[in-house]
């Protein structure tokens, strides 16, 4: 069953001899479950893609359906509600928020969606708890290695029980230990049948896709499926 | 996101930066304290005149023989004048007698204060009918009293170590009067810190016969007095060939005075306004600044799913959070301003200077100025609100 779908998607940035074109008319088809890696080089596009499936930006032409929905054609406070009750971001500069600890990080999602407070504390300490910070939930960002910062915003994604993550280059600053240790969740959450859309460099990490997408100058120039079963 | 965690998330943000938020609020400080010891004070001040005016009456007229205070008379008040005052239609009664001042002295103890004296029957009649005077212990001077006096409450309580009592003496300029009362407190300094003697002791004392410095008309109930003090004027300058004299009524004395009064508060209102354009400005500032600095902060949240009206609301609620902590700092400065010149007023005998606060100024003036921070905060917030996430995680 197809959950997410992108037909056509064109983005453009700039004007006259400053215009670039990111993304050349791509299109994918995610199922429900599914485990997919984007990879290619630098600049050719993955972000912008990757932002698009998850509604953080919009297209210049072409379409992204959510279980056969047209998104594009939703406000921006529509999309700001799908963005924190649907999909979890995970980002390569892990983009958590400085002033605020830990847990008060890991609870901002459900602040945003008008959690209560006891429900919000409890269930960031259990994700804080799954992602094996129990000893840091009071922390602040800079107190943390860079593997955990990651680990903090991989809870934090996981805030609202999203349905789909998105993780743009989520090892891309780690060392190659606390990498794996990402991986490893994120292959657990993918077992525990949550939809992921990952961007990254290291061809190792591709090995738990199900689904490996080739990009190369705003163009998608390869599709592998794994089909693999766990 | 519910107003509860809008209100914490904002409030975070200031305490967080504390030393900037308090020089932020500086602007908005001076102006509430302007504001707020304005307001007190200046209700205070014309309730003040307000409670005067009524008590020593709308029917209260009176005379000096002089144009402007603190120039001496050329020419003083005689019986022929007071005669041709009580011919005047609409006169009702005329306190007539001499106004000056005396030293007195109790037990070592040496004061200067104001005197008055007249015919105790005179002063009894009309002090009783204009309203504003009255006996506290004692009873008032009758025409058989020699060398007795009345005593203002400030000279009664205010003014020797221990308090005098209805039946103590005190020497006047050199002169032993037995006091026979104390006056109720009259609410200002010349009144309170007077002593009344009898016309025939005031006159040995003074060495003085038939001449006075001070006229003071009650005018018949509903009589117009106006027309009343013009009549006198005329009156007194037939009789005296000169015109180098005042007729005052309560509402021209009110009326110099809040004239006073109004520019002193045109002059503190200008400072509070300008100043509050300062404080508008510093936290438009602040707010401008300190979204530049969470840029970042701004796409974080917009990634997480909050709406523009959400990251809008935050950076109000925390500008007007700065405005409502300059108010309260304001306001508590400000009250204590108007607190500390209240007793300086009443030191000075003017116990009837109240500072004014009351609910409706503490919650106007907090709400007032959470209201200079919200709409200063506006423009900085929804500048901010509107950013692109993507351009703000990419570090644009
Ligand atoms: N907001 C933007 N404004 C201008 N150019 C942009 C913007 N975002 C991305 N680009 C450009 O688009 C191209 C693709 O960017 P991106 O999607 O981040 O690539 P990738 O993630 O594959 O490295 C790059 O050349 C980048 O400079
Ligand atoms: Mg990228």
């Amino acid at each position: 069953m197809t959950f997410i779908e992108a037909r056509n998607l064109w983005k453009v940035y700039g004007k006259g001899e400053a215009k670039t074109v990111v993304l050349k008319g791509v299109n994918l088809k995610i199922n429900k479950g599914e485990f997919v890696a984007i990879t290619g080089p630098s600049g050719c596009g993955k972000s912008t893609f990757l932002n698009i499936l998850g509604l953080l930006d919009v297209p210049n032409k072409g379409m992204v359906y959510i279980k056969g929905k047209k998104t594009t054609l939703m406000g921006e406070n529509e999309r700001a509600v799908f963005r924190r009750k649907i999909s979890g971001f995970i980002f390569q500069q892990f983009h958590l928020i400085n002033t605020l600890t830990a847990l008060e990080n890991v609870e901002l999602p459900m602040i945003l969606d008008e959690k209560n407070k006891i429900y919000r504390k409890k269930r960031a300490k259990k994700l804080l708890e799954s992602v094996g910070l129990e000893q840091r939930i009071n922390y602040y960002p800079n107190q943390l290695s860079g593997g955990q910062q990651q680990r903090v915003a991989i809870a934090r994604a996981l805030a609202n029980n999203p349905k789909i993550i998105l993780a743009d280059e989520p090892t891309g600053n780690l060392d190659s230990k606390s990498g794996n240790k990402i991986m490893k969740i994120l292959k657990e959450l993918h077992d525990n049948g949550i939809t992921i859309i990952m961007v990254t460099h290291e061809q190792e990490y591709t090995k738990y896709a199900t689904k490996v997408v080739k990009m190369k100058d705003g163009e998608i120039i390869d599709i592998v499926e794994h089909n693999k079963t766990h | 996101m519910k107003p509860i965690d809008i209100i914490s998330f904002a409030g975070k943000n200031i305490t967080q930066k504390r030393t900037q938020s308090l020089l932020t609020i500086v602007g908005i400080v001076i102006g509430i304290v302007a504001i707020v010891s304005l307001i007190s004070l200046g209700y205070g001040v014309q309730n003040y005149i307000q409670e005067e005016t009524a008590k020593l009456g709308a029917n209260k007229i009176q005379i000096f023989p002089m144009k402007q205070f603190g120039i001496p008379p050329t020419k003083l008040f005689r019986d022929k004048e007071i005669k041709a005052i009580k011919n005047i239609k609409g006169v009702d009664k005329v306190l007539y007698g001499w106004y000056g001042g005396v030293n007195i002295e109790h037990r070592d103890e040496k004061y200067f204060v104001n005197m008055f004296y007249a015919k105790p029957s005179n002063i009894k009649s009309v002090y009783s009918d204009v309203g504003g005077y009255g006996i506290e212990k004692g009873r008032w001077l009758s025409d058989n009293d020699n060398y007795k006096c009345i005593i203002g409450y400030g000279v009664a309580h205010n003014l020797f170590k221990k308090e005098l009592e209805v039946g103590d003496s005190i020497y006047i300029n050199g002169k032993k009067f037995k006091i026979v009362g104390i006056m109720a407190q009259v609410g200002n300094q010349q009144d309170d810190n007077m002593v009344i003697i009898p016309m025939s002791s005031g006159e040995e004392l003074f060495n003085k016969k038939g001449e006075y410095n001070y006229i003071m008309v009650k005018i018949k109930d509903g009589a117009d007095i106006k027309k009343i003090s013009e009549d006198i004027k005329d009156a007194l300058e037939k009789s005296m060939g000169t015109d180098n004299f005042s007729v005052l009524t309560a509402e021209q004395m009110a009326k110099s005075i809040g004239g006073i009064l109004n520019v002193l508060t045109m002059f503190v209102a200008g400072v509070a306004g300008i100043s509050l354009l300062v404080g508008a400005v510093g936290i438009s500032n602040t707010m401008h600044m300190s979204i530049l600095e969470r840029r970042k902060d701004i796409g974080i949240l917009k990634a997480l799913g909050a709406e523009t009206t959400t990251i809008l609301s935050i950076f109000v609620v925390e500008a007007g959070f700065l405005g409502l902590l300059g108010g309260i700092v304001g306001l508590i400065i400000g009250v204590g301003i108007a607190k500390l010149v209240e007793t300086i007023a009443q030191n000075m005998g003017y116990g009837m200077v109240q500072a004014w606060i009351s609910w409706e100024l503490i919650f106007g003036v907090l709400g007032f100025s959470f209201i200079i921070g919200v709409i200063s905060g506006y423009f900085p917030a929804r500048s901010g609100a509107k950013l692109n996430p993507i351009d703000t995680l990419r570090g644009l």
